[in-house]
């Protein structure tokens, strides 16, 4: 079982780490024209790429690190092994399979939403840096998305009411800044769908891991 | 399955807003919807792999998904059990918004069944800087 965990752990941290090397904010296509955005579409711009800029220094940081205990521990099986196991709990966690707990924000709505409007609202915590989210205590997943359900929006098969609280894992003043700007999703939601919306800052986030099973049926990993 | 979508190549009418006419990010947004509650398992766009911190957020006249900054045309390929292409052609998420614009506006759109297909990982940190996983992994 160990060497099991220890070779499963390896392969997907070695698919990682292999992939870091192309890893880099690259454009596709058409560069951005600097020229023609308005003040408000360049500040957003500056505040995202400054954040993407940090996260990929932090991650190749951390990898470099990673890479350094890999060396060292190379000889030593129960070092290897204990990298590897708190590699695993950290990429479980990161694909929403396991609880996590951090600072973030909390978000009471209370309002006639529908689909679409609580799938931006997810797009815009995931844009502002949140590591985690749930609704109503579902967590959300890569593949988690709000439908619309026979009497209510449905997350992964649980209904969401006209009130429900969303919580963020993530800095909470870049989550809160991005949630509050002035014309930004949360001005939006109570301007056009009438909804409340109370946002506080929290020290303790606590979030549950996913409820399904994110095993694919068809997909298979490639070496 | 395999979808490309891109700017409308018709000639804009005069007075119609020409933004009518190009593939806005909420269009992504519907396709992706769409193919996750279809029962896709596995997503990219333009090479760029989801998970569960991707946004889709537009800049200017570009789409920022993860850390990189795509343009039309753009090229969504998703993993899932056989049938996803009728099912994402029946998802209201699809019908509701970007059908339309497609029918409607003229963006240009092709859609079709693929097998195999191989998706590229996700380039990207994985590592927390807020969150602590809470539980050790069995």
């Amino acid at each position: 079982m160990k060497s099991r965990v220890a070779q499963a752990t390896l392969f997907a941290v070695a698919m990682l780490i292999g992939l870091l090397g192309v890893g880099q904010l690259n454009s596709q296509a058409r560069p951005i024209e600097i020229s023609r955005l308005s003040a408000a579409e360049l500040s957003t711009l500056i505040e995202t790429l400054t954040a993407r800029n940090r996260e990929l220094r932090s991650g190749l940081a951390d990898i470099r690190e990673q890479l350094r205990q890999y060396e060292v521990s190379g000889p030593q099986g129960d070092s290897a092994l204990q990298v590897s196991r708190e590699d695993l709990r950290r990429i479980t966690a990161f694909g929403g399979l396991a609880p996590v707990d951090g600072q973030g924000i909390v978000m009471d709505v209370d309002g006639d939403l529908d689909a679409i409007a609580l799938n931006d609202l997810v797009n815009e915590l995931r844009n502002a840096g949140a590591e985690a989210i749930a609704v109503d205590g579902v967590r959300i997943t890569a593949r988690s998305v709000a439908i619309e359900g026979p009497r209510a929006i449905e997350i992964d098969g649980v209904e969401v009411g006209e009130r429900f609280t969303l919580k963020a894992i993530g800095s909470p003043d870049g989550l809160l800044g991005a949630m509050e700007r002035p014309g930004g999703i949360i001005s939006q939601l109570e301007l056009f769908i009438k909804a409340t919306i109370q946002i506080r800052q929290a020290e303790s986030v606590q979030l549950p891991a996913s409820a399904i099973s994110l095993l694919p049926v068809v997909g298979k990993p490639v070496e | 399955m395999i979808i490309e979508i891109a700017d409308s190549k018709r000639v804009i009418p005069e007075g119609e807003n020409p933004a009518n006419y190009i593939v806005l990010v909420d269009d992504l947004r519907d396709i992706v919807v769409s193919l996750w509650a279809s029962g896709a398992e596995a997503i990219t766009i333009n090479g760029e792999r989801l998970v569960a911190t991707s946004s889709i957020y537009g800049v200017g006249a570009s789409v920022l998904v993860n850390t990189a900054f795509l343009s039309p045309p753009f090229r969504i390929e998703a993993i899932g059990a056989e049938g996803l292409l009728d099912r994402f052609s029946t998802n209201p998420a699809f019908l509701g918004r970007v059908a339309q614009r497609i029918e409607v506006f003229g963006l240009e759109f092709a859609s079709q069944p693929a097998d195999p297909l191989e998706l590229a990982a996700f380039v990207g940190n994985t590592r927390f800087r807020w969150a602590v996983p809470s539980e050790e992994v069995p």
